[in-house]
C-alpha cells in the first residue's frame, strides 16, 4: 500500500518528517494548556480555603 | 463601519476573547481532522505520478501548505507586532507569541521537506538560491523572536523588543514569498497556485492541495487559539498569585 515507486523513501520521509515535527507542537500545546488549567484550579481552590 | 471597528477591538479584552474562544474551538478541531485526513490521503493516495516529477510529487501536499504557512504566519506576527507596538494591546502581543512556535515548526518542514524533493528533481539538497536563501534568514528570526521569550521574563519592554525584531525580519518574509519574481536566477520554480491557468499546476493536484493548504490553515488556527488561551491563563496565574502573596 505504501509504495509509490522510485520515490518511495523522499515521500515517505517528508510526510513522516513533517507529522513528527507537527506532532511536537501538538504535544506541547496540549501538556501546557493541561498544566495551566490544573494550576489554575488549584489556585482558585487555594483561594477560596484562605477566605 | 464604525460599529465593525468598535467591535474588532473588544477581542482586544481577553475576557471577551476567551469567551469566543471556548465557543469556536471545537468546531476548529473537526474541521481541522476533516480537511487534513480528507486533502493528504487525497493527495497521496488518490492523484497520479507527474510526468516529469515522477512520484515526488506528492510531496507538494506538505510542502506547499507548510511553506505557504512559514511566511504567511509571519505577516500575522507582523501584524499582531504592529498593533502592539500601535495600541498596546497585550492580546496581539500574546497572539504574535504564540504564533512563533508554529512558525518555526512550518519553516522547518518546509525546507527539510524541499530538500528531500529537491535531491532527486534538482540534484542537491541545497542551493543557495534567492528564495532558499531568504528562507533560511526568515528561520533565523523565528529562533531569534522564540529565544527572546524563551530568556526573558514577560514585559512590555521584551514585547517591544520582540515586536521590533518581527518587524525587522518581515522584510526576508516577504522575500521569501516573492523571490522568485524579484530574481531569474535560482533554482526554485515560480508559485505552484496561480491564477493565470496556463502557470496553474493541473485540477487533478490542484484540488487536494487546496484542501490541503486549508487543513494546515486551520491546524494553525486550532493550535494558536489553545495557545492563546494558555497564555492569557498564565498570566492570570500570574496575578492572582502577586494578588496572594501581596
Amino acid at each position: 500500500m505504501l509504495d509509490f515507486g522510485k520515490y518511495t523513501f523522499e515521500i515517505l520521509i517528508s510526510y513522516v518528517g513533517t507529522f513528527s515535527l507537527v506532532s511536537i507542537v501538538i504535544v506541547s500545546t496540549y501538556l501546557d494548556a493541561k498544566k495551566v488549567k490544573r494550576d489554575l484550579k488549584n489556585l482558585n481552590i487555594d483561594n477560596l480555603n484562605d477566605k | 463601519m464604525i460599529k465593525f471597528r468598535k467591535n474588532i477591538w473588544e477581542f482586544a479584552n481577553p475576557n471577551n476573547f476567551l469567551s469566543i474562544v471556548n465557543k469556536i474551538l471545537p468546531f476548529f478541531l473537526i474541521l481541522t481532522i476533516i480537511t487534513l485526513s480528507l486533502g493528504l490521503v487525497w493527495g497521496l493516495f488518490f492523484t497520479p505520478e507527474d510526468y516529469r516529477q515522477g512520484s515526488s510529487v506528492k510531496i507538494i501536499f506538505i510542502h506547499v501548505p507548510t511553506a505557504f504557512l512559514a511566511i504567511n504566519i509571519y505577516f500575522m506576527m507582523f501584524l499582531a507586532s504592529i498593533i502592539w507596538l500601535i495600541r498596546r494591546h497585550h492580546v496581539s502581543l500574546i497572539a504574535a507569541k504564540s504564533a512563533a512556535l508554529i512558525g518555526l515548526i512550518m519553516t522547518l518542514s518546509a525546507v527539510l521537506t524541499g530538500a528531500i524533493w529537491g535531491k532527486p528533481i534538482w540534484g542537491t539538497y541545497w542551493a543557495w538560491d534567492p528564495r532558499l536563501t531568504s528562507f533560511a534568514i526568515l528561520l533565523m528570526f523565528y529562533l531569534g523572536y522564540l529565544s527572546i521569550w524563551q530568556t526573558m521574563k514577560f514585559s512590555d519592554k521584551i514585547g517591544d523588543l520582540s515586536s521590533w525584531l518581527c518587524i525587522v525580519g518581515s522584510i526576508f518574509a516577504l522575500l521569501s514569498r516573492y523571490a522568485v519574481f524579484f530574481w531569474d536566477q535560482g533554482l526554485h520554480q515560480g508559485p505552484s497556485l496561480s491564477l493565470d491557468k496556463e502557470e496553474n499546476i493541473d485540477n487533478v493536484f490542484y484540488f487536494p492541495l487546496i484542501i490541503c493548504i486549508i487543513g494546515f490553515v486551520l491546524l494553525f488556527l486550532t493550535l494558536l487559539l489553545i495557545r492563546i488561551k494558555t497564555e492569557i491563563q498564565k498570566r492570570k496565574i500570574n496575578i492572582l498569585l502577586n494578588a496572594r502573596d501581596g
